[in-house]
């Protein structure tokens, strides 16, 4: 899942959860069709998915040999080889990677160690953000701590950085943890989600920054520029949130005027990953109590000083995003495509295990249960694996383009490939469709970590709820199951955030399904946590299993899936 | 608190020793007079209890509760001991540090006769110069890890790592001559759960009425049942094929031993290097006697050769693993360089002291451990003890206030390696306890109290209790009376003005694992408060996490006041503490 503007997310989702008042539960389910014929596929696909699961394999390999697939980087490549051609091991066709682009340069560390060596040796819990530059060798040099609020006591600072190492920010509070880290929906949270009104159209998609929003991001970017002036070695920043070791890593800053408002998920500035971005000073981020410890270092008259030897590489010999792309070709409505997937790029600091190699494993158990168990389905199934999306859904975006279509703004072209909003005064896009548009029943994505399926969101698809309702029957706790399935919530909510945008922006069945927790937002979303020991295997093997069944389903229904009504067309 | 491995082993034995029923059924409870939902109900019921009349401004508990809540320096004194000294390793440079400060700070408070009393010898001094840890081939992955306490440092370019997954002396004997130089994962993976219970948490009406419901100890069969458990035998037994191991990987010439580290999400527990002991076997006590305080240890003079030892956070270390059993070949860089000390083998406790008046001549004491692990710095354990002692001499003295027994405050070191710095002060000061090895160790581990046969000290008679705190951050529940049930009115008294503060509860129950325990071996009155865990288990006990950023300011507050209160009113009494009878 990405989250390229925090306070954007942030936002939006406060927006976007409904805020119903929580009744009592509904009344029990009823007892389930009792359809266990040998024959019947999805009572294989439950037998294969939960009993011979390869699930855990795939994502061992992808996280822990592949390791964090930052877009653009030698692992992201490898693991684009490496799934087309374990897709094409298990017979699915045409198995390839598909370029979009250009996106940028890639990155990949060389060699990282960050430790206060003065007064006293501390090895520190710190990662570099993506697409730092490197110290060009071991930097021993003073901490600084930028102890600044406005533009005034910046320049207090003036002439006193060069070749130091500099705390770019203030103390950040830690917490004791009093409550669990790990949550599951309740029952609670799954009628709230069932109880959801209609998702509004339009205001979600752009965001205006309160002028103290407006300030500190503001602010932000001139630290940064000052410190770049001032000749500064390396910039720490404390990890955002997160403790006790964990830390949340992303890219390193770019200092550059803020964008116009309002600000839409398309606003960008120059990135890192841009072979014309400025140049930077290096960038890590420190585990934040490390950060304070040191600030209280410091305030107490300590002289601190730091080694830090960064060194990285950028791959600027193509500068082509991959998409990994595979079929399972249909039979009589072969030239129709159910597509399934989600993204395989990742941050660098863990290995990408819950966002979102569990997706990917995900998604490709799907396919090779449908193959392993011989299922013909009517239509094509193609899976797709996408990059970019932790820079704003670039690979989904761009391949949906490229197939599908793409909403295309009369007045100015260049802004196009957003077709997620129409809110600012710009006039409004309209949708250029390719001949696949009308080929396409349906997108199912998987990109919430590592919990198992609760339901779907519909993303405001009325006519899909009885369909996907009846699908979701084959998955109503049974005392004759061994493991609750759990899985019958279905919420007209949008959800955001990741590659199932791409389609819904142009009127395409795309959707999320609803997982439970975990850990994702406290522990590994974009943390160096994010790792396969955060995996909960059974929660695997249940997701891959519904989600072949979805797939399944929608291959070999008599019509493609009903879609929403486009604005636009 | 000291030893992980033997808090494991209390910690066991203390959930064999507490009474499961208690737990039982807590809503058919609520009646019963213990816990503070059920101390409020007696006090409805009870019309003898006056209300509270209104404080006395003069009253010297009100006194002291207005300076410790209102105008507190524990957390000013723990930042500086935890942040700017930092962790405080017995011998290392830090400790000395630490030891100065301390004795400087009490002077300037007033106190007298501040000083640094040695014991010992303990051993050499340990200190980190240079760490770090990184996968290099096939690819960089920057690793969480430290440095084991006296290990020799190691400087590794590029080492081959080899996964040890033995289970068994046969699984071991298929690395025979493959190990030389080689970076080690020394033991199996270790499968890591999600977290679906807060790693913090605060003592429940339930917990504690379990605690006030406790029965005498001694009397329920004591901590043998542990020792003749099946548990214990599966912990023998691991703990000698580790043992094994340790000598196997010496004998092979292994560059480096890498462990997984306790804890996750980038939390490891760090303590000391491994030697090669050997076990005896004579009895269960005996095994973990020997295990536990071999008879060499890291910090010796001169030690055996050890093996370069590492702990690396969980996460990593199962990644490396299944990497290699994917058949990648892992190379890591270690830059690792400690320096040994061996000038000073002598270990040094800070006291001071607050000269009483009519009875002057006799003693008060408070402290806890200032000796810490060396991953984090030292702020739960026992930074907090530290800090709260400190404080409490602070608020006496701020508010001039005149003990009539003189109250000495005791800051420990060496209590993580066996309560030493506290053991050798009573020896010195006190008595010490003619029994066996075994016996003493066995009362130490269970805070058991004094053998018949004591060899007395000059100053035996003359203290009335040592007060101790070393349970990390939380506030102050009670108190754990350690079997001596004659103190439990005088404490009752004693905490009835911090009822809203909540901290009400009187178990009899012993409690282990720290220093009131050199008192309590030679039948002196040691007390060791109950306190909120907050995180200590979890997160902060031995750990790189055991941090300043851990620490929760109002309970240091709360805690400080309290303990300042018993240290005063245990000063003002007409007569001593009462004391346990000695054993026959």
């Amino acid at each position: 899942m990405l989250r390229r503007y925090v306070a954007v997310a942030l936002l939006s989702i406060l927006l976007l959860t409904p805020l119903a008042v929580f009744a009592q539960q509904a009344a029990p389910s009823a007892a389930a069709p009792t359809a266990a014929q040998n024959n019947d596929p999805i009572d294989r696909i439950k037998d294969e998915g939960m009993n011979r699961s390869q699930v855990m394999k795939i994502l061992s390999y992808l996280s822990d040999v592949i390791g964090p697939r930052l877009t653009n980087s030698p692992n992201m490549k490898r693991a684009n080889v490496w799934t087309r051609d374990e897709l094409t091991k298990w017979g699915l066709q045409n198995a390839h990677l598909e370029a979009w682009g250009p996106f940028g340069r890639g990155w990949s560390l060389k060699r990282f160690s960050a430790q206060v060596v003065d007064p006293q040796s501390i090895p520190l819990i710190a990662y570099p953000k993506a697409w730092s530059p490197g110290t060009d060798g071991v930097v021993s040099a003073t901490v600084a701590y930028l102890n600044a609020k406005d533009e005034s006591e910046l320049e207090q600072f003036k002439g006193k950085l060069k070749g130091a190492i500099v705390l770019m920010s203030p103390m950040r509070e830690v917490k004791a943890r009093f409550e669990a880290m790990g949550t599951r929906r309740d029952e609670k949270d799954l009628l709230s989600l069932a109880d959801a009104p209609e998702p509004r159209g339009d205001q979600r998609r752009t965001f205006q920054l309160t002028p103290e929003q407006r300030a500190t991001m503001q602010f932000g970017a001139k630290k940064y520029q000052f410190v770049l002036d001032e000749g500064a070695a390396v910039a720490i920043d404390p990890s955002r949130i997160g403790d006790g070791g964990t830390i949340f890593v992303q890219s390193a800053t770019v200092p550059q005027p803020l964008p116009s408002e309002p600000i839409s998920p398309n606003t960008r500035g120059i990135p890192p990953y841009d072979e014309r971005a400025p140049r930077l000073t290096p960038q890590l981020v420190l585990a934040v109590e490390h950060y304070n410890r040191l600030i209280r270092m410091i305030e107490a008259g300590e002289k601190v000083k730091m080694s830090v030897d960064l060194a990285v590489k950028y791959q600027d010999a193509d500068l082509m995003g991959y998409n990994t792309v595979a079929e399972i070709p249909g039979s009589d409505l072969k030239d129709e495509i159910v597509m399934l997937g989600g993204h395989m790029d990742s941050w660098h600091a863990g290995t990408g295990a819950t966002d979102n190699g569990a997706g990917v494993a995900v998604g490709m158990e799907v396919v090779r249960i449908i193959q392993a168990l011989g299922l013909k389905p009517r239509r094509t199934i193609r899976i797709a694996l996408w990059s970019g999306e932790e820079q704003g859904l670039l690979g989904s975006r761009a391949y949906v383009a490229e197939h599908f279509g793409k909403m295309e703004t009369p007045a100015s072209p260049a802004g196009a490939g957003n077709g997620n909003g129409n809110g600012s005064a710009a006039p409004a896009p309209v949708l250029v469709t390719k001949p696949d548009y009308e080929k396409l029943s349906a997108y199912f994505n998987l990109d919430n970590g590592t919990g198992k399926i609760r339901g779907v969101y519909l993303q405001g698809n009325e006519a899909v709820r009885p369909i996907f309702r009846q699908w979701l029957m084959a998955f109503r706790d049974r005392p004759e199951d061994k493991s609750a399935w759990g899985a019958t919530t279905l919420s007209i909510s949008n959800t955001g955030g990741t590659d199932h945008l791409a389609f819904d922006a142009i009127g395409l069945p795309g959707f999320q399904f609803i997982q439970d927790e975990i850990e994702y937002d406290t522990r590994t979303h974009h943390s160096n946590q994010d790792v396969f020991d955060r995996i909960q295997a059974d929660d695997m093997k249940q997701a891959a299993t519904i989600m072949a069944a979805f797939v399944y389903n929608a291959a070999m229904l008599d019509q493609k899936l009903p879609r929403k009504p486009m604005p636009g067309r | 608190m000291m030893h992980r491995r033997y808090a494991a082993v209390m910690l066991l034995a203390f959930s064999l020793l507490t009474p499961s029923a208690s737990f039982g059924r807590p809503a058919a409870r609520r009646t019963s007079p213990a816990g503070s939902s059920a101390a409020k109900i007696q006090l409805a019921q009870q019309p003898t209890q006056q209300p509270t009349p209104a404080p006395d401004p003069n009253d010297p508990i009100v006194r002291i509760k207005d300076e410790g809540m209102n105008r507190s320096q524990v957390m000013k004194t723990l930042s500086y001991l935890s942040d700017v000294i930092g962790p405080r390793l017995t011998g290392s440079p830090n400790m000395k540090r630490a030891n100065e400060w301390t004795r400087d700070q009490l002077t300037k408070w007033g106190l007298e006769n501040s000083h640094l009393e040695s014991w010992g010898p303990f051993g050499r001094s340990w200190e980190l110069k240079d760490f770090s840890a990184q996968v290099m081939a096939p690819q960089v992955i920057p690793l969480i890890a430290y440095p084991k306490a006296w290990s020799p440092g190691v400087n590794i370019k590029s080492g081959e790592v080899v996964y040890v997954d033995a289970r068994d002396e046969n699984d071991l004997q298929r690395f025979k001559g493959k190990l030389r130089g080689k970076i080690v994962l020394t033991g199996s993976m270790r499968e890591v759960k999600a977290r679906f219970e807060a790693p913090g948490k605060r003592l429940t009406e339930k917990d504690l009425l379990a605690l006030s419901d406790a029965p005498t100890p001694g009397a329920a069969g004591g901590g043998n049942r542990f020792l003749s458990s099946p548990q214990f035998g599966e912990f023998i037994k691991s703990q000698v094929f580790s043992m094994k191991k340790l000598r196997f990987f010496t004998d092979e010439g292994a560059a480096l031993l890498i462990d997984a580290g306790a804890g996750d999400g980038g939390t490891i527990f760090v303590s000391a290097a491994s030697i090669p002991q050997e076990i005896d076997v004579s009895s269960p006590m005996a095994m973990l006697r020997t295990m536990f305080m071999g008879s060499v240890s890291p910090y010796d003079k001169n030690p055996p050769p050890i093996i370069p030892q590492i702990v690396v956070a969980v996460e990593h270390y199962n990644r490396v693993a299944r990497m290699i059993e994917a058949g990648e070949k892992v190379q890591m860089k270690i830059d690792f360089a400690a320096e040994f000390n061996d000038k000073d083998l002598m270990a040094y406790n800070t006291i001071a002291e607050i000269p009483g008046g009519d009875k002057s001549d006799e003693l008060v004491m408070l402290g806890g451990h200032m000796d810490s692990w060396h991953a984090g710095t030292g702020a739960t354990d026992n930074g907090a003890g530290v800090a709260v002692a400190m404080e409490a001499v602070r608020i006496l003295k701020a508010l001039n206030l005149k003990p009539r027994r003189t109250i000495r405050i005791g800051l420990w070191s060496g209590e993580e390696q066996g309560l030493f710095g506290s053991q050798a002060y009573v020896a010195q000061h006190f008595g010490k306890p003619g029994d066996s090895r075994d016996a003493s160790f066995a009362r130490m581990v269970e805070g058991g109290g004094a053998p018949a046969n004591i060899t007395r000290g000059p100053e035996y008679d003359k203290l009335s209790a040592y007060f101790n705190l070393d349970n990390g951050t939380g506030k102050i529940r009670g108190v754990y009376l350690q079997g001596n049930e004659a103190v439990r009115p005088l404490f009752r008294r004693w905490l009835a003005p911090f009822r809203d503060l909540g901290a009400q509860t009187l178990t009899i129950s012993n409690t282990g694992g720290t220093d009131h325990l050199s008192f309590d071996a030679v039948g002196l009155p040691g007390f060791q408060f109950i306190q909120d865990q907050v995180e200590y288990d979890t997160r902060t006990h031995h750990s790189n996490q055991d941090v300043f950023d851990r620490i929760q300011a109002d309970d240091l507050k709360q805690a400080a006041t309290i303990m300042a209160a018993f240290i005063y009113n245990t000063a003002m009494l007409d007569e001593r503490l009462p004391r346990k009878p000695l054993a026959k």
